[in-house]
């Protein structure tokens, strides 16, 4: 298994160096930057740079400006690793190499980890483009815990590959790669507190987000970032997190291997 | 040996009847196919488009599950022990696909010798031997995007040896392949099977290729094994079921219409006419060699201007074979 993670990360990497698509890369910094910068006009324009006593009661913070850019720089890494590897089956299958991949004793999960592993490294190199355009919007870490963000970063990757396990086989099943990923990635959006806290959403939507692990990484991470907390004062946070991946994971790996036994005959109708 | 029997496969499809409304379609792909590839042997399947060959193929090399059937390879049961059968099988597919366009040959080797677990020296070695095999040494390290169309059949043709499989499913591997690397390719598939005795599985729409290579063929249609034999079986059947004629003649009188359509009758033949440059012209499709009787009835009441006997295809021996099947089925 570790060297399907190792080939084909290496295959990817090759690729992605040999024909990286800029203009994809561009459009991800510019919506990123965008946001923000959206968000910074209604902050500073039409709310003065005030906050309610209710944000600061639901979020922990007054730092409007930092909250928010948290939210997009994390917004930004769940697109792009979540996002391209649940695309990873469904493009080699458009690209007519699926059969010769699972011709192969190719290890599922060994080939969506090595897809993972990549993305993780490409993406992280893109985060950083983005913190250094968005910096005059003033993201400050008065008191970060490095532990547990860390950790934060290590739960949430797994959680984001479980996800994208499960997108990926249903991309696969209904041969759809836009429809699912826009609905998907809206609805992330709206729920998940990208920009404002999750409980500002009505009651019922509450209930929703709060069965998708990003909306804990978030407020995980901000408590870490902004706030300074450890991992113990955020233990019942971190708890659900490990518990959302791990449930995510498992139903990916059941889908996945049901989905790809079905996935050739797929290409015929 | 690979034995295969009563292999099934239906592709259900939903079909959209109003915004709404969608209803399920099941196409029945292989409706039972038995075959049989021992070691060293080089077997034909043929058929016409949609007959089932490439559903077979991907049964048989995993890919697709049959939903009825079984195989044995070498003893493993095709569905239970899939994961011990793809180390021993490999298929290649005619065209440019099932190959990454952004890498160039040696990784794209490498990544797929990666998946077989194959040890790094060896992995080498073998690359090396199979990019000099087909032909691609000079231009190895260039990304395959920038590849001919045959370049990237050759590279295919590497990439489906890379695990050194025991059987081998080749779907229309020549398939446009220059001349030389085509006739390359049926030598080293011969080798294949001859010197390291590897059971090989051939699609072809050339009855040359069949012939040349072939020890024994199935003909299928439908889904359906219509035929079976060595190649010299099939070519006399190919020779006898799809005689074509055509005659140009001065004259067709009712007298002669009515003795040419009652001996037609009694071959169970075919013919169309039509008029052209002031005399006749038919053609005529028969499952038996009648040249001779032809031209005795014809010349005994008109001219006859010139006279063809076509060269039988095989594609014509296969649509024969599947109406007389069709035939019989009806008639059963």
């Amino acid at each position: 298994m570790i060297n399907h993670i190792l080939s084909t990360a290496k295959r990817n990497l090759t690729m992605q160096t040999r024909a990286y698509p800029i203009d994809f890369f561009i459009s991800k910094l510019l919506s990123c930057f965008f946001t923000i910068l959206g968000a910074f006009f209604m902050y500073n324009i039409v709310f003065k740079g005030n906050v309610s006593i209710h944000f600061i009661k639901f979020s922990g913070t007054s730092d409007y400006m930092s909250f928010a850019i948290l939210g997009c720089f994390t917004n930004l890494f769940v697109r792009g690793t979540f996002l391209n590897v649940s695309r990873s089956f469904i493009t080699e299958m458009r690209e007519g190499t699926l059969d010769s991949l699972l011709i192969s004793p190719v290890n599922y999960m060994g080939y969506l980890s090595g897809n993972m592993l990549e993305q993780t490294m490409i993406t992280s190199g893109e985060l950083l483009a983005a913190m250094i355009i968005t910096l005059p919007f003033g993201l400050r870490f008065p008191s970060i815990n490095v532990v547990s963000t860390l950790l934060c970063i290590s739960i949430t990757l797994i959680s984001l590959f479980g996800m994208a396990i499960i997108l990926s086989g249903i991309m696969v099943y209904f041969k759809d790669t836009y429809l699912s990923q826009n609905t998907v990635f809206s609805v992330l959006f709206l729920t998940t507190g990208v920009l404002f806290p999750i409980q500002y959403l009505p009651s019922w939507i509450q209930v929703f987000s709060n069965l998708i692990p990003v909306t804990y990484s978030l407020r995980i991470l901000r408590n870490s970032v902004l706030v300074g907390l450890d991992i113990v004062s955020q233990a019942r946070d971190f708890i659900t997190l490990a518990l959302l991946s791990a449930i995510y994971f498992a139903v990916g790996v059941l889908l996945i291997n049901k989905i790809m036994k079905k996935a050739p005959e797929k290409q015929f109708i | 040996m690979l034995i295969a029997k009563g292999l099934k496969k239906n592709y259900i499809s939903k079909e959209k009847n109003g915004f709404f409304r969608s209803s399920v379609k099941t196409i029945e792909a292989v409706k039972g196919i038995d075959l049989t590839i021992e070691p060293g042997k080089i077997v034909g399947l043929l058929g016409l488009n949609g007959a089932g060959k490439t559903t077979t193929i991907k049964m048989l090399s995993t890919l697709l599950e049959p939903d009825e059937g079984s195989c044995s390879v070498d003893g493993l049961d095709l569905v239970k022990d899939a994961f011990k059968i793809k180390h021993i099988v490999n298929m290649i597919a005619g065209g440019e696909r099932m190959v990454y366009w952004r890498l160039t040959a040696t990784e794209n080797l490498e990544y797929f010798g990666k998946l077989y677990n194959i040890p790094k020296n060896e992995l080498k070695n073998r690359i090396d031997g199979l990019i000099e095999f087909v032909g691609l040494k000079e231009r190895a390290n260039e990304p395959v995007e920038k590849y001919s169309k045959g370049m990237k059949q050759r590279l295919q043709i590497a990439r489906g040896l890379i695990n050194d499989p025991k059987y081998l499913f080749m779907d229309e591997p020549t398939l446009g392949l220059d001349a030389p690397i085509a006739r390359d390719l049926r030598k080293f598939t011969k080798s294949l099977a001859r010197e390291k005795g590897k059971g090989i599985l051939l699609t072809s729409h050339y009855i040359n290729e069949i012939e040349e290579l072939c020890d024994y063929v199935y003909i299928i249609d439908q889904g359906l094994k219509i035929m079976e034999g060595t190649p010299k079986e099939i070519a006399s059947i190919v020779a006898n079921c799809t005689n074509q004629y055509k005659i140009k003649m001065l004259d067709f009188s009712e007298k002669l219409k009515s003795q040419f359509e009652t001996f037609l009758r009694t071959v169970q033949s075919d013919y169309f006419i039509e008029a052209a440059d002031g005399g006749y012209e038919i053609d005529v499709t028969s499952h038996m060699d009648i040249q001779g009787e032809l031209i005795a009835l014809l010349s005994q009441h008109t001219k006859i201007i010139s006279f063809a006997a076509m060269e039988p295809k095989l594609e014509d021996a296969i649509i024969t074979l599947s109406e007389v099947k069709a035939y019989e089925q009806i008639h059963a």
